[in-house]
């Protein structure tokens, strides 16, 4: 672990340089440290998947003073988070319609529709972080049989509640963005909900069980703004 | 109190000094681009700092004060009229109800700030006024203005209604009054082309490529037509790295100077993603961000790289003396 300057306002927390549970559970802890005693000039903490980079207000901290600050922190800062897990259940129709590239795929990966389905909503997945676009959560612990490349040039318009799969990873795009993942699927859950606290339905460290539902479960439970 | 959007310019949005604190949930600070303007213009109506302020881009509004309000303009130099005739930026002017303000054309600069007193009141979302133009919330809908759109005001501060009482006393029946003093445009961050953009070198900057540290500060990048509130995309010979190598995604920050493969670097601003895997190579220090902000398409930027200590002491030096001009300019208006 080691800390180093971003610029004048920031300094990155490195906790190692791949992800693993045991740097994730270590992360959180920090991150929540922080949270509830901030030091003199603390702005906020961004946590990623082997680092967090934290602001400070420059007017009222050097980076010294906060390098050595955080350095103390961490050594007595516990291994682990102690916060409960929490699971989500995420519900996905996986049917056509909202499922561009859901045929191509299994084609490529030698898998049928079906195989590919039962798959993805098969593991229990790791919120890694949540970033990129507001509640992009980053969820780790997809089947190796699932990895895939993404587009070469991405789409313009992904629709809010895309379901998408890129290399290791699979995630649910909040909002309609451009984007570049395989999409496979689309869940009626409005993940950004801006004037609800937290407005992130997801929170880095919650675990995440996708399920298959219908088109017309889907249309009954749309929550995304038409 | 309330505005009438008659024209609403190129890209109209209502700011605060940003929404810090989310970007742990992928939530950008967005807020004004050049900060020191926006807290001028607050400042010369008798506002917090903090207070909404609309930041207009290259062509700015035309708007129809529904009453006698008291306002600033901060920032570029635009070409700025009420009635017809020229509006003076960079000092608190009362405008007569019924008179249309139009903020005119960037002739300098790329970014003006309209402050009210009282500030444009918009509902705070996650405890602050900005628009977040892509997850469309805050300021007014998510979005930038529209022509027909109706900003409401909010209730003066005290020093701001002493100021008001005596404009109006000497500026009976003309469109506008104005105080004799106002504040030195100096202060602001009006850019020249080439422009010197001081950076913090970041520990991937080791990672290029001999030729591209030397090019870095030698050879100019220009400022693309695809810059905007998220980024600048700079244009010139490309950099290169001795590995290119993609990193797990990690937090960004304002002025983050980001290297994608095709060796265009990329300015990260107020709007920007909040995380990112691309190489860092060095940071904007915050003493140049306002300049950075007001840089137009086709300006020639150099980079210039200096010590962190030294970046910390610049921009504490920046914030003493813009303190010092609302020292100044509170000792003015307590003399009225």
């Amino acid at each position: 672990m080691r800390i180093y300057p971003f610029g004048d306002a920031a300094l990155v927390i490195e906790f190692g340089k791949d992800t693993s549970p045991e740097i994730r559970q270590r992360m959180r802890a920090v991150a929540a440290t922080l949270q509830t005693s901030p030091f003199k000039g603390f702005v906020e903490a961004v946590p990623a998947f082997t680092s967090i980079t934290v602001l400070y207000d420059l007017q009222k901290i050097t980076y010294s003073e906060a390098e050595a600050y955080l350095s103390e922190m961490l050594k007595v800062i516990p291994e682990a988070d102690l916060r409960a897990e929490r699971t989500v259940e995420i519900p996905v129709c996986y049917a056509e319609a909202f499922a561009p590239d859901l045929k191509a795929l299994a084609a490529y990966l030698n898998l049928s529709v079906q195989d590919i389905i039962d798959l993805h909503t098969q593991p229990l997945y790791e919120v890694a972080m949540i970033g990129f676009v507001p509640a992009f959560p980053y969820l780790i612990g997809l089947p190796e049989k699932l990895y895939a490349p993404r587009h070469a040039s991405p789409r313009l318009a992904v629709p809010a509640g895309s379901v998408g799969l890129a290399g290791k990873q699979t995630g649910i795009y909040p909002l309609e963005t451009p984007g570049g993942w395989q999409l496979i699927g689309r869940t009626p859950i409005q993940l950004f909900r801006p004037n609800a606290e937290p407005p992130s339905v997801l929170q880095s460290g919650d675990l995440v069980k996708f399920y298959p539902i219908s088109e017309r479960e889907f249309w009954e439970r749309s929550q995304h703004v038409r | 109190m309330s505005i009438d959007v008659q024209e609403a310019g190129l890209l109209s949005t209502v700011q605060d000094l940003g929404r810090w604190g989310m970007q742990h949930l992928g939530i950008a600070p967005t807020g004004a681009m050049d900060t020191c303007a926006s807290t001028l213009a607050n400042w010369l109506v008798g506002n917090d700092a903090a207070a909404a302020v609309l930041e207009m881009t290259l062509v700015g509004a035309t708007l129809q004060f529904e009453a006698d309000t008291l306002i600033a303009l901060c920032g570029g130099k635009f070409s700025a009229t009420v009635n017809g005739q020229p509006l003076p930026l960079y000092r608190p002017v009362l405008v007569s109800a019924g008179s249309q303000v139009a903020c005119g054309r960037a002739e300098v600069g790329a970014r003006l700030y309209l402050a009210v007193s009282g500030g444009i009141d918009v509902p705070k979302v996650m405890n602050s006024h900005s628009t977040n133009l892509m997850a469309r919330f805050g300021g007014m809908e998510g979005r930038a203005l529209q022509r027909g759109d109706r900003l409401y005001i909010g209730a003066s501060s005290p020093q701001a209604q002493k100021l008001i009482a005596t404009l109006k006393a000497q500026g009976k029946g003309k469109a506008i009054a104005t105080t004799p003093f106002f504040i030195s445009p100096t202060i602001c961050h009006i850019p020249t082309s080439p422009l010197v953009v001081r950076v913090v070198l970041t520990e991937e900057f080791k990672q290029l490529k001999s030729e591209s540290h030397i090019q870095f500060f030698q050879s100019p990048f220009t400022v693309s037509a695809h810059s905007n509130r998220m980024g600048y995309r700079l244009s010139g010979k490309p950099l290169e790295f001795q590995h290119y190598e993609e990193q797990l995604s990690s937090g960004t920050v304002n002025g983050a100077i980001q290297l994608p493969p095709n060796g265009q670097p990329i300015i990260l601003l107020a709007d920007r993603q909040t995380v990112g895997g691309y190489p860092i190579i060095a940071v904007v220090a915050s003493v140049d961000l306002p300049k950075v902000a007001q840089a137009k398409v086709n300006t020639q930027i150099y980079f210039q790289a200096i010590a962190l200590q030294e970046a910390q002491e610049l921009y504490r030096a920046q914030q003493r003396a813009m303190r010092l001009c609302k020292a100044h300019l509170d000792l003015k208006l307590n003399m009225l």
